[in-house]
C-alpha cells in the first residue's frame, strides 16, 4: 500500500469534493426540472416567443376568481406554494416557472428583455385561466413589475393586480441604499451560474439564507432550487437586463384601469423608507387599491415564511374579493345575473 | 518504528491536507459561499484564509464617469456623456506617465463606493459621503451645461478599454445634483 502523503490526500480530497458538488447540482437540477406540485395540475404552453412554459393550476370554484402568481428573480413557482396553501380553496391558483427556470424551457432566439416575460405571462393566462371568472395577477419582487406590465397590456383580461414587495423600475435611481444593495447582488449573480455548475451550491450557507422558510413544507425544494445551475442561468439573464434597465431609470409606470394593491414587507419600508414613495406610485397607477404592510416580514418571508405567509394570503384574499366585486359592478351582464 | 510514530505519520498529512482542501474551497470571491469558513471559530478568518484579504478587488477595468443633464422635474434627460477619456496606453507609459494620476484617483474613489457596499460603520459611511461629494464636484467642473437642464446625474461604468466587443458594466447611478451651486 502506498503511503498517504500530503499531495495524494489533497488530490483525493479535492476530487471527492468536486464529485460531491457535481452530484449535488445534478440532483438539484433533476428535482427542480421534474417537480410536480401536490394538488396542482401540471400543463405546458408554447408561447409566441418560442418559450415552452410549464404552469401548475389548482382549480377552485368554477366561474370563481383565479389568482395568477408571478415569482421574483431567482424564484420559481415553488416560492408561491406556501402562500397558496393558506389561500381560500375556492380561489383558483395558477403558478408557473418563467422561461429557463424549473421545467420551463427558453427557446426564444432573441436577447432577453422583460417584454418577453410579459408576453409569456399573457399567453399562460390565455391558456390556463378560465374566462368566466375574474383574473387577478400577483407578483413578488421582479415578478411584481412584470405583472403590472402584463395588466397594462391586457386590460380586458386582468381585473386586479396585487404586488408583493415589488421592484420598481426607478428604485435604483430613487434610493442610494437600493443601488448599493444591487451592486452587491451583481457579483453574486455574475458568478452564480459557474459556481452552481461546479457544485458550489454545497458551499453556500443555505441554513442562514433560507432560515426565513424554516418549518415550511417547501423549505427543501427552495434550497435545492438554489443549487440548480438552470436557476442561476435564468436569473443571470434576467438580472443582466433588469439591472441595466433600472440603473437607467427604467420607464414610467403604465396606467391601469384596474386596482393595484401593494403588500409591503415591513423590513423594506423600515430600512428603505423612500421605497414607500414608489409603492404609493404603484397604487396611484391603478384605480383603487392600497398599501398593506405585513408586520415583522422581510422581502422573502412575506411569501415564504410560515409566520408571514398567512397574513399575506389574507391580504390577497381581500384584494381578490374586491376585484371580483368590482368586476361584477362593471359588467352589466354579470350584474344582471347577480 | 513505534506505533505512535506511525499514527503521527498518517495523521499529520491527513490533517494538513484537510486544512488545505478547506482553504482551497473557501477562495470563492462571493461571501455567500463562505460556509466552510464559518468552521473557523476564532472569528478572525485566520485559520481558513481567503485571498481577498490581500487583494480584495484586483483592477481589471477602467472606471468611467458618465453624466446626463435633467430638467427640473427629472422627466427629461440628455444622453449619457463621458466626463473625460482614458488615455490610450503607449510603451513609454510603462516608464513615465504622470497623466495616470487622475485615472488612479478616479479608480480609488470609485473603489470606495463600489467595494464592500454592505459596510455600514460610521467610518465607511463618512468615506462614502466624501467620495460621492468628490465625484459630483469633479463632474460639475467638467460638464457642459445646457439651458433648461438645471440638474445632472452621474453614472459609474467599468469598461475594459482593450476589448471593444465587451459591453460596459453599469455599476451605480448617483442622486441628482444641481449644475450650478
Amino acid at each position: 500500500m502506498k503511503p498517504l502523503t500530503f499531495p495524494r490526500l489533497t488530490g483525493a480530497g479535492l476530487a471527492a469534493c468536486l464529485a460531491a458538488g457535481v452530484a449535488h447540482q445534478a440532483y438539484a437540477e433533476l428535482v427542480t426540472r421534474t417537480r410536480r406540485h401536490a394538488g396542482f395540475e401540471r400543463r405546458r404552453v408554447r408561447c409566441d416567443s418560442g418559450n415552452i412554459i410549464t404552469y401548475h393550476v389548482r382549480r377552485g370554484t368554477p366561474g370563481g376568481p383565479t389568482l395568477v402568481c408571478e415569482a421574483g428573480l431567482m424564484n420559481t413557482a415553488t416560492s408561491w406554494l406556501l402562500l397558496a396553501d393558506f389561500l381560500d380553496p375556492s380561489i383558483s391558483v395558477l403558478v408557473y416557472d418563467r422561461a429557463g427556470y424549473g421545467s420551463s424551457l427558453r427557446r426564444c432566439p432573441e436577447d432577453y428583455s422583460l417584454k418577453e416575460s410579459v408576453g409569456d405571462l399573457l399567453q399562460v393566462i390565455a391558456d390556463g385561466v378560465d374566462t368566466d371568472g375574474p383574473c387577478i395577477l400577483a407578483g413578488h419582487s421582479l415578478g411584481g413589475y412584470i405583472a403590472h406590465r402584463a395588466a397594462a397590456e391586457a386590460p380586458d383580461r386582468v381585473d386586479g393586480v396585487v404586488l408583493v414587495d415589488p421592484n420598481h423600475p426607478r428604485e435604483l435611481i430613487h434610493s442610494r441604499k437600493q443601488r448599493e444593495g444591487a451592486r452587491a447582488a451583481n457579483l453574486t449573480m455574475k458568478l452564480g451560474p459557474w459556481s452552481a455548475t461546479l457544485g458550489a451550491g454545497l458551499l453556500m450557507d443555505k441554513k442562514g439564507m433560507f432560515a426565513f422558510a424554516a418549518g415550511s413544507p417547501h423549505h427543501r425544494a427552495l434550497r435545492l432550487e438554489g443549487s440548480a445551475p438552470s436557476t442561476w442561468r435564468a436569473a443571470l439573464r434576467e438580472w443582466n437586463y433588469s439591472y441595466a434597465f433600472m440603473l437607467d431609470g427604467g420607464r414610467p409606470l403604465d396606467r391601469l384601469s384596474t386596482p393595484v394593491w401593494v403588500i409591503a414587507a415591513e423590513s423594506t419600508v423600515r430600512d428603505i423608507p423612500e421605497h414607500h414613495d414608489l409603492y404609493e406610485e404603484y397604487v396611484a397607477s391603478g384605480h383603487g387599491g392600497s398599501i398593506i404592510t405585513v408586520p415583522g416580514s422581510t422581502h422573502v418571508s412575506v411569501t415564504g415564511g410560515m409566520e408571514h405567509a398567512p397574513h399575506t394570503a389574507k391580504a390577497i384574499e381581500q384584494a381578490v374579493a374586491d376585484a371580483a366585486a368590482r368586476r361584477g359592478e362593471d359588467d352589466p351582464n354579470r350584474r344582471e345575473a347577480a | 518504528m513505534s506505533k505512535a510514530k506511525t499514527v503521527m505519520q498518517q495523521a499529520v498529512p491527513a490533517v494538513l491536507a484537510g486544512w488545505f482542501v478547506a482553504s482551497v474551497l473557501s477562495q470563492h470571491p462571493d461571501r455567500s459561499y463562505d460556509k466552510l469558513r464559518k468552521a473557523d471559530k476564532t472569528g478572525t478568518g485566520i485559520l481558513i484564509p481567503n485571498w481577498r484579504f490581500f487583494a480584495p478587488n484586483p483592477a481589471v477595468d477602467d472606471q468611467h464617469f458618465l453624466y446626463r443633464l435633467a430638467t427640473a422635474d427629472k422627466s427629461e434627460h440628455t444622453e449619457w456623456r463621458e466626463v473625460y477619456s482614458i488615455a490610450p496606453r503607449k510603451l513609454v507609459h510603462a516608464f513615465w506617465f504622470p497623466g495616470r494620476r487622475i485615472e488612479k484617483a478616479i479608480f480609488d474613489v470609485a473603489s470606495t463606493l463600489l467595494h464592500n457596499p454592505g459596510a455600514m460603520t460610521p467610518l465607511h459611511q463618512e468615506a462614502k459621503e466624501g467620495a460621492y461629494h468628490l465625484i459630483n464636484e469633479f463632474v460639475r467642473q467638467r460638464l457642459t451645461p445646457e439651458p433648461g437642464y438645471p440638474l445632472f446625474q452621474v453614472m459609474l461604468v467599468r469598461y475594459s478599454g482593450y476589448d471593444h466587443s465587451e459591453d460596459p458594466k453599469y455599476d451605480m447611478v448617483f442622486d441628482y445634483e444641481e449644475v450650478n451651486r
